[in-house]
């Protein structure tokens, strides 16, 4: 019961973190908080997305 | 039922120029995905770079052909439909126009042929470096088209002397105030196009379960470039939005849905709306509230401006411009959510293994040619009536033909052009079928166009290899 509930709980985060952080970047790329945020959030996002893809090799396979 | 020659003139472009922009948008995306490609295979010397490049090559190839036929259309369409455009505006869209032809079109027939048919001929260098002319002349040529169309939304260095359009500073009309905010807007549209073109073809083979390497790499590859390139393309976006705003205000009042001279506050951000051109209102409308005083004004109670501040007589239609804007940006959101959703699934290694992930990513795959149409629809709705913007109305740039000689190219193009699309798709539907190690064989096994154009020569030849004879 409380495995299921963790994994519920888990698979919540998951979609709710992703979702919460990328809204954030688009406000704040799109200027709702100013241009300097907008600067800011695109070099963020923009570095963070290069050093990921580099840094994390995307492994698995396809089932 | 009287038929309006203005109206068939309008269609008639409206329906060749859409047509048109799929080709150059993936043309030009996937030269510079190429060029990107072959760099990595001369750096890594990884066999699987040159797989991906031999398959996409193919593809290009033919969008290209496609691109260049239905390109050429449009320069006589201006005669046809435009005759007086073509005679005002002559002196500063034509020499842009040349250019094109001389830069961008004089180095891609200069690489092309090396590029196509040059791996076993030239050094993987020249090769290289032949990929990368055609890349910069597919740049060069979005680059003049861009110009010369953005001097048509924000006409600039010109003057009228005597009822001509008189030249008078040719920098201003090149570096018009659009030009340099449209140009990167639309490559970055033509980069995304061909991420998720090949990011949604590497998902599909990974659902199928085939080409497993391949697939991966492309998957890997397409969204690490979609989730850079969307990223700048919102950053772009929204500058272009503040230029638009400030050099034609109508065609962002329309695109925003709002008819009043200032919304109410907090103004909602409509997703739907059923507008009445003659009453000035909507009929219907459906937004998420306070989301247009946050997006449009920056903050939570911020009016925004409607439609009636421009004229009628000088009102773009609002529904088209509403639903170009809808659809463009509307579509750039899911590509955002797509391509934070793959750094999320990089990050937890589970890009390639979750299937309602790659599932989006195949749906995703005309993404960018949806977004890129919608883009064009807003940008060219949104101009009306002008056909240069405050200079020249477009019921006065109709050439005085028929309407009947209207009706009966516009048919021709429509058939001309189904044939056009049709083997186009199934082209690219028996490439994608046969997979990228057919691209492989096939492209070292064939040195002339027929062939390359042929892959089911190969697969007989493969066949014959396969029962001995």
């Amino acid at each position: 019961m409380l495995k299921n509930l963790s994994l519920t709980f888990a698979k919540i985060l998951g979609f709710l973190v992703p979702s919460l952080v990328g809204m954030a970047f688009f406000f704040a790329i799109i200027g709702v908080f100013g241009l300097g945020f907008a600067v800011a959030g695109l070099l963020v996002a923009v570095i963070g997305a290069v050093v990921l893809v580099r840094r994390v090799p995307a492994e698995g396979d396809a089932r | 039922m009287s038929l309006n020659p203005a109206t068939l003139a309008r269609v008639q472009f409206a329906f060749t120029v859409s047509f048109h922009i799929i080709f150059p948008t993936m043309s030009i995306g996937l030269a510079m995905f190429l060029a990107v490609i072959e760099g990595l295979w001369l750096k890594t010397k990884d066999g699987l770079y040159l797989e991906i490049y031999r398959f996409w090559q193919s593809i290009f190839a033919m969008g290209f052909g496609v691109g260049v036929v239905t390109g050429i259309v449009l320069s006589f369409e201006f005669g046809l439909g435009f005759a007086k455009f073509a005679q005002l505006a002559g002196p500063a869209i034509g020499p842009m126009i040349a250019l094109e032809v001389l830069t961008s079109f004089f180095l891609e027939a200069g690489f092309l042929g090396i590029m196509l048919f040059g791996m076993h001929r030239v050094g993987p260098k020249l090769h290289f470096f032949a990929t990368c002319m055609v890349a910069l002349g597919t740049l060069l040529s979005a680059s003049w088209i861009l110009s010369a169309n953005s001097w048509m939304q924000t006409p600039d260095g010109v003057a009228v002397r005597n009822g001509r359009l008189v030249v008078v500073n040719w920098w201003h009309v090149l570096n018009n105030p659009s030009w340099l905010v449209r140009l990167p807007h639309m490559l970055s549209a033509a980069y995304l196009t061909a991420s998720f073109f090949v990011a949604g073809v590497g998902a599909w083979y990974l659902l199928q379960g085939k080409h497993l390497a391949f697939a991966k790499k492309s998957v890997a590859l397409g969204t690490a470039f979609a989730t850079v390139l969307i990223a700048g393309q919102v950053f772009i976006g929204d500058i272009l939005y503040g230029t638009m705003l400030k050099h034609q205000p109508s065609k962002m009042q329309a695109a925003e849905g709002f008819w009043e001279k200032e919304s109410a506050s907090p103004a909602p951000y409509y997703w739907v709306i059923l507008p009445d051109q003659k009453e000035q209102r909507n009929r219907f409308a459906l937004g998420v509230p306070y989301l247009g005083s946050i997006w449009l004004t920056h903050s939570l109670h911020g009016r925004v401006e409607g439609l009636k501040n421009t004229p009628a007589e000088q009102q773009p239609i609002m529904g088209m411009v509403f639903y170009g804007f809808r659809i463009m940006y509307g579509t750039a959101i899911l590509m955002f959510a797509v391509a934070t959703a793959s750094l999320w699934l990089r990050w937890k290694r589970r890009l390639f293994t979750t299937r309602w992930f790659l599932r989006c990513l195949v749906a995703m795959t005309p993404s960018g040619i949806i977004a890129t149409l919608g883009g064009w629809y807003l940008a060219e709705t949104g101009r009306q009536p002008w056909v240069i913007f405050g200079m020249l109305r477009t019921i006065d740039a109709v050439s005085p033909v028929l309407a009947q000689t209207l009706l009966a190219t516009l048919i021709a193009f429509v058939c001309i052009y189904a044939f056009f699309m049709t083997a186009f798709l199934i082209f690219v539907a028996r490439v994608i079928r046969r997979g990228p190690e057919s691209a492989s064989i096939h492209a070292e096994a064939s040195g002339s166009l027929k062939n390359a154009l042929r892959p089911q020569v190969l697969d007989r030849a493969n066949a014959n290899a396969a029962v001995g004879r």
